[in-house]
């Protein structure tokens, strides 16, 4: 035959694939509707191009199953056999079969299901017709030859053509009968049909044709002729001779004799396809033998009058208008379609470059009508640009409604699992989507679609209770908005219970009560996305594992789209996935840090802000904002990419929310530079994936600016925390330094990073080489808790204020208070506010050491003295002109914060506790030990932290027999009893400190 | 000096061999000859050191465009430049055989070459000739370039008087680990 089957398995399973569909979906239709012979002849037609397509790959075994389908369904078409839900029940599992084989084929393996149960099946249901009156009748008069009945329209040989054939096929020539098809279209049918027979003339003796040659004469219009021919030569031969334009189709079907019954029958072969759009290479003739014939023989009797043949013209004939309207398409790769968006996309950016190209010309030329006609150009260039762009992205997309339409069957067999009731609803079929997006979104879909049965819809009595009507509806549907793609799922179901999400979220940790008690019911609703988020009790072989969900909102991410529920109690939910019109061009906000250009994805952007540096702190070494009351991770672009920021201190800092899953981080940027359309290029092409970047793009000046891929960036940002907290700056690329073009002074923001032994909010200021420290000193309104490094040969020490919360009117204050309590056994307990330097370690002493070399040498003059003397205690009152007045009236205010904090205990324990702050000094940190009593004693201590106008940490620490004295207490507990620390005293102490702060 | 004159022994004592391989099969003589294949090569000079390319696999050679410089990848790829909407590397070559760094010059080349699949810039000092040398005047490498891993030489070409170095453009894209 001259085929391979690599060569068109492709073809095969794609046409297979359209095949199933149809069948699936008439087979539902079916079952609704079990007597709509429209249906019928639908489901037949499918089986029949499926029978004929894998014949013709070899595919023998799945072949003769359709066959026998076809059979089955030709009983039912003729009436012989009545639709049963036993037949339809058969017939799903022939398309659950024969898609098994199909899938088996396309995962390139060879398949080897065993069809003789399922056809044996098809037997025994065809073998017990409902119609047996008529069946019966039909095979005596028949002869009882007759397995099938008749198919209009058939031919009838009078007894001359009859002898003519019969006396051909003795005398050595074949016989066979051809059937052709023009295109639909064609013009001057009759004329090419009388062209064919001419051609045909020459080589074969034409016994007889459909319509007559008269009828052709006489000038009908017929896009389809028959013709019964004796000839002795090939198939090849005839073909060529049919073969006139606008041909699309030839079918032969040979003829020949049998002998049965002592009587000389006319039997008619299998037909074939010899020529299909006339492209198609002519199969050779003893194809016939790889069709099986089973059934397909119809004998006739020659001498006997009554003949009857099995004809099937009629499903030719739909097949050719089926062939027909697949001829105006043409199968293109979605690569090639990719390349041709790529460069019609920059075709587009291109474009853009004129209208700065005119405004300019517009400045300088006089010549107006020059200019003028420039415009009108350019306009018109412009114009075609987004005609081009917009036809090519046309071709990308392919309506929704075949992957819609597969949902019917799975709805089908849910509803029987559940024991639900439930319709699927179809709108907005046409709705065009990205082939991609398409490709993609079925599994989303049927997840959504699995969800909605399972948890969305209630049971059908529960539903007459509500008064809801029994039959739920899932309703799909797709609709374009703007330049967004709109595809919906709801149901009419119960609606998504928010307390049970809250309940589980908490259960399964992915958040506390107080995160929770902060969030709308948007965010909440956005747990069920969450891996292994299931509020199902039991797990199903359909829900409850908690996949389904993550599953649908990682692909619909993919395709840079987002999912939004909408639900209503009782009422029903509705997910919506939004994708972009197109993925090959995507708007992005165009960011610049240093000198380079970066693009971030618009779908990412959820706000950009400005922020002063005064705004960010830190916590355990993540720079953090206040957004709005919620804490917002700030990522220093620079940072991630290692290039130098050409950001100042004293510049408003411009961030670029983005959001990744659930999640939300501040990308810190030296400059936002706008919006614009880009087209992605991938870097895999030429070189390979880099971490953090989606690609690159190429602006309309021609140069690259590379897009990011915010999830890989936040992957790497979270596996490797280096890649954030890794300030070392000195590698970073500088253009400064690497093109040194521009001689200009740079200000470096220098972060110091606190390794102190506490977590105390620490927050990093940027330190101008210029400035003296004292000058970038402290004020209250600006932040109460700071930290400053004083480099100093060639050590740095950080200094930290831990300071009360207590009202402050003049200057910083820095206190350190002790706090004894009295009535509470012989207690000593401690409150400790102090201020402390600390060295720091070698390495970040590195970092700064050059940026801040002027700033040190400075600053070793004006400090050196305090240092050597150390007292840092007295440098940093003389710094911060901290009197001892302002000390003692720190001590006056925490000490009438403390009595209140002490009055309040009193009331909560029914008990009298006294406390008092008898000082307050500095102490450094690494000083605490000495201060408190010997270093081998075991001390309890509780942080308290406060805000406020200050914000700091306070330590309570008690010596280890205090503090559980302290809790014994607390807990109202016999002294002495708490001799470990457990939870329920850690948590008595933390209230403790809850009411002291 | 020196090293040249092993490689001109070298050669001596491979010619010998050849050439009694040609006494040896006399029938195969004349195809033996006409199979002799003459490579061409494109190259360029660092240091004094001449390097070459099989002109097969150099797709075109670029005057310095504007390069993007690429974040989070190996120093020697020097970035990314769009030639004509196809967004390609930079391995800088210097970079890549740890030779001291040199400013760009109105000299400066990008040599694009195929690398498999994959268009790959070249970042080069200058583009010297392109030059024909048989086959057979090719050696393996050996370890008598200075500071260039073997890893990157296909071969050393001898021309007369000259060395070329033929690389082997495969190791030139990707580090080790990424191998």
């Amino acid at each position: 035959m001259g085929f391979s089957l690599g060569e068109y398995q492709d073809i095969f399973l794609e046409e297979a694939d359209e095949q199933l569909q149809e069948l699936n979906q008439n087979l539902l239709e079916l079952e609704r509707n079990p007597h709509a012979t429209d249906i019928i002849n639908n489901i037949f037609r499918a089986a029949h191009s499926l029978k004929s397509s894998a014949a013709f790959v070899g595919l023998n075994g799945l072949s003769e199953l359709a066959h026998k389908m076809e059979n089955l369904l030709q009983g039912i078409r003729d009436k012989t056999l009545t639709t049963t839900p036993e037949i339809i029940e058969v017939l799903f599992k022939c398309f659950d079969v024969i898609s098994n084989i199909i899938s088996t084929v396309s995962a390139g393996e060879e398949p080897t299901q065993d069809l003789r149960g399922i056809i044996a099946e098809i037997e025994r249901v065809s073998a017990a017709p409902k119609g047996g009156a008529i069946f019966e009748k039909a095979i005596e008069k028949k002869s009882g030859i007759a397995e099938k009945t008749v198919l209009q329209p058939s031919i009838e040989f009078t007894p001359e053509e009859r002898n003519a054939i019969k006396k051909g096929l003795e005398g050595g020539v074949s016989c066979c009968e051809l059937s052709i098809n023009l295109d639909k279209s064609a013009l001057m049918k009759s004329l090419k049909l009388r062209l064919i027979l001419n051609n045909l003339e020459h080589i074969a003796e034409i016994v007889k044709t459909i319509p007559s040659q008269d009828e052709i004469e006489s000038g009908i219009e017929s896009e389809n002729i028959r013709i019964i021919l004796l000839t002795d030569h090939s198939l090849d031969e005839i073909k060529k001779a049919c073969d006139v334009d606008q041909v699309v189709r030839i079918d032969s079907r040979e003829i020949s004799l049998v002998r049965k019954d002592g009587k000389v029958m006319l039997k008619f072969h299998a037909p074939q396809t010899i020529a299909e759009e006339v492209t198609q290479a002519a199969p050779s003739s003893h194809a016939t033998a790889d069709v099986p014939d089973v059934g397909e023989e119809q004998a006739n009797e020659i001498h006997d009058e009554e003949d009857e043949e099995q004809e099937k013209s009629s499903e030719d004939r739909v097949k050719v208008e089926r062939k027909a309207s697949v001829l105006k398409t043409v199968k293109v790769s979605v690569d090639k379609l990719d390349q041709l968006l790529n460069n019609v996309g920059e075709l587009v950016i291109a474009n853009s470059g004129f209208y700065k190209l005119y405004e300019e010309l517009r400045k300088h030329t006089l010549e107006k009508s020059l200019i003028n006609e420039f415009k009108n150009r350019m306009e018109q260039m412009s114009r075609i640009a987004k005609d081009l762009q917009s036809g090519i992205m046309k071709t990308r997309m392919v309506p929704i409604g075949g992957v819609f339409s597969r949902f019917h069957r799975l709805v089908r067999d849910l509803n029987k699992e559940f024991g639900k009731k439930v319709q699927l609803k179809i709108l907005g079929e046409e709705t065009e989507l990205d082939k991609k997006v398409i490709d993609a979104i079925g599994e989303p879909l049927m997840h959504l679609i699995r969800n909605a049965v399972d948890h969305g819809i209630e049971d059908a009595s529960e539903r007459k209770r509500l008064g809801k009507s029994e039959i739920a509806t899932i309703t799909l549907n797709a609709y374009q908005g703007g330049n967004q793609i709109f595809v919906e799922v709801s149901d009419d179901g119960r609606g998504l219970d928010l307390e049970e999400i809250k309940k589980t979220a908490l259960q399964n940790n992915l958040a506390t009560p107080e995160m929770i008690a902060n969030m709308d019911k948007e965010d909440i609703y956005n747990f069920i996305f969450r891996p292994g988020f299931s509020t199902k009790k039991e797990v199903t072989d359909i829900s409850g594992r908690g996949v389904g969900m993550n599953v649908v909102k990682e692909i619909v991410s993919e395709l840079n789209g987002s999912v939004q529920i909408e639900t209503e109690p009782g009422m029903g939910t509705r997910f919506v996935m939004v994708f972009p019109l197109t993925l090959a061009i995507i708007p992005a906000i165009m960011v610049r840090i240093s000198r380079e250009i970066y693009a971030v994805p618009l779908s990412d952007v959820i706000e950009t802000i400005k922020i002063s540096a005064d705004e960010i702190q830190t916590i355990e070494g993540h720079e953090v904002i206040n957004l709005r009351g919620e804490i917002l991770s700030l990522l220093r672009l620079n940072r991630f990419f290692k290039i130098k920021s050409s950001l100042t201190p004293d510049q408003k800092i411009p961030v670029v929310v983005v959001g990744f899953g659930n999640r939300k981080i501040g990308l810190v940027v030296d400059d936002l530079e706008g919006k614009q359309e880009i087209v992605i290029k991938s870097l895999e092409q030429n070189y390979r994936t880099v971490e953090g970047l989606a690609g690159a793009s190429i602006l309309g000046d021609g140069s690259i600016c590379l897009i990011l891929d915010i999830s890989s960036m936040m992957n790497k940002v979270l596996t490797d925390q280096n890649v954030i907290l890794d300030r070392d700056e000195e590698d970073y690329f500088d253009y400064e330094k690497e093109y040194g073009e521009v001689e200009q002074r740079t200000l470096v923001g220098v972060t110091a990073e606190a390794k102190a032994p506490e977590r105390v909010a620490e927050i990093k200021t940027s330190v101008m080489p210029e400035v003296p420290s004292k000058e970038v000193g402290v004020t209250k309104e600006e932040f109460e808790t700071r930290e400053y490094r004083y480099p100093v040969d060639e050590k740095e020490i950080s200094l930290k204020s831990r300071v009360e919360p207590i009202e402050l009117e003049d200057d910083f204050k820095i206190i350190s208070e002790e706090i004894e309590s009295e009535g509470i056994t012989p207690s000593y307990a401690q409150e400790e506010i102090q201020r402390e330097a600390k060295e720091s370690e070698e390495e970040i002493e590195r970092k700064v050491k050059e940026a801040l070399h002027k700033f040190k040498e400075e600053l070793r003059q004006n400090i050196e003295d305090t240092i050597i003397k150390e007292k840092p205690a007295a440098r940093i009152i003389q710094e911060l002109k901290i009197t001892d007045d302002d000390l003692d009236r720190v001590r006056v205010l925490a000490n009438v914060g403390i009595t209140n904090a002490a009055e309040n205990l009193s009331k909560i324990l029914g008990r009298r506790v006294d406390l008092s702050i008898p000082d307050v000094r500095f102490i450094r940190i690494d000083k605490i030990p000495e201060t408190i009593g010997a270093i081998d004693n075991v001390y309890i201590g509780v942080y308290v932290p406060f805000s406020g106008k200050v914000n700091g940490t306070i330590l309570f620490s008690f010596n280890e027999e205090n503090g559980f004295d302290l809790i014994d207490t607390l807990w109202g507990l016999q002294t002495g009893k708490t001799r470990e620390l457990t939870e329920d005293g850690e948590s008595a102490l933390k209230e403790l400190g809850n009411i002291v702060g | 000096m020196e090293i040249q004159e092993l490689l001109r022994r070298l050669h001596r004592d491979e010619n010998s061999i050849a050439s009694s391989t040609i006494s040896s099969s006399s029938p195969n003589e004349l195809e033996k000859e006409s199979s002799v294949e003459i490579i061409q090569l494109v190259t360029f000079v660092i240091d004094d050191v001449e390097y070459g390319v099989d002109i097969l696999s150099v797709h075109e050679i670029l005057r310095l465009p504007e390069i993007t410089r690429l974040p989070n990848v190996p120093k020697f790829i020097r970035g990314v430049i769009n030639l004509r909407g196809n967004v390609i590397p930079v391995v800088d070559i210097r970079e890549r055989f740890g030779i001291s760094k040199a400013r760009f010059t109105e000299l400066t080349r990008i040599i694009v070459v195929e690398i498999g699949e994959k268009l790959v810039g070249l970042l080069v000092d200058n583009v010297h000739q392109v030059v024909r040398i048989p086959e057979k005047d090719i050696d393996p490498p050996s370890d008598l370039i200075e500071g260039v891993s073997e890893d990157f030489i296909k071969g050393i070409g001898k021309l007369k008087d000259r060395l070329i170095v033929i690389l082997n453009l495969g190791y030139l894209l990707f580090s080790d680990e990424e191998r």
